[in-house]
């Protein structure tokens, strides 16, 4: 070891090495932001919200007529930038189907049967599958939710979003109206709690 | 010129634990805060 170091030139090693612990810790620094600032240009300077809207308003859709929908059940929600599929499966099974993205709560109604549909995901991530609800947040009262179900269209309407405690199983009841709730754990850092939302049929097409 | 070689190797061992250090940081950030670091 000794005999390498003094054939280096340790002026640039250490120039390099001093450039690499900048550019680490900078990214530590900013990671906590890149959701954010993706978010943000997502919103300001991509299709994929407009698309989405557009996706909304333009179905019903069978799965080989656009690109952007695909399998049979999906929720679409353009504030999220979420098209994804909603999966089935048993209590059981709970942990390997969150992995995957979005599962509706077994024991909760289905949009055709009206009552409340329960959906639920991760945010272990702000992209891909198990982070399917990193953004539930940012939905707001009277964004738009199109959840397509068995090759009909549901839209809703967002009606509240608001915090309650993991022992809270009511948002899980039945409902006399068509309605779906969503929810995640929140907050990002410290997952204590359950970010809800529940929006109200609107239409079906 | 032989003061300047010994600073430079006490900058590059110094130098070399941050970059450790730092590394190990990353890591345990990604392991223990995935929401953070994972796109």
């Amino acid at each position: 070891m000794r005999r390498l170091i003094s054939k280096l030139n340790l002026h640039r090693v250490n120039n390099l090495l001093f450039t690499l612990i900048v550019c680490i810790n900078l990214y530590i620094i900013a990671a906590p932001l890149v959701p954010q600032i993706t978010y943000w240009w997502n919103t300001h300077h991509s299709q994929r919200q407009i698309q989405l809207e557009k996706a909304i308003k333009t179905l019903p859709i069978t799965n080989n007529q656009s690109g952007a929908i695909s399998g049979p059940n999906r929720l679409i929600i353009p504030t999220m930038m979420l098209d994804q599929a909603a999966l089935e499966g048993p209590v059981s099974n709970w942990f390997n189907i969150l992995y995957k993205g979005i599962w509706r709560w077994p024991n909760s109604s289905t949009p055709d049967k009206g009552g409340n549909t329960v959906f639920l995901s991760h945010r272990f991530s702000y992209t891909g599958p198990r982070g399917a609800f990193y953004y539930l947040n940012k939905l707001q009262v009277g964004d738009t939710i199109g959840l397509v179900w068995n090759g009909k269209l549901y839209k809703y309407s967002v009606v509240s979003s608001q915090t309650v405690p993991p022992t809270d199983t009511t948002i899980e009841d039945n409902t006399s109206d068509a309605q779906i709730t969503l929810f995640t754990c929140t907050p990002l850092w410290h997952p204590v709690n359950r970010l809800v939302v529940v929006a109200k049929l609107e239409s079906i097409t | 010129m032989i003061e300047n070689d010994k600073t430079e190797k006490i900058k590059f061992w110094i130098l070399l634990i941050i970059l450790g250090l730092s590394v190990a940081l990353f890591f345990y950030l990604s392991y223990t805060n995935e929401k953070l670091f994972i796109g």
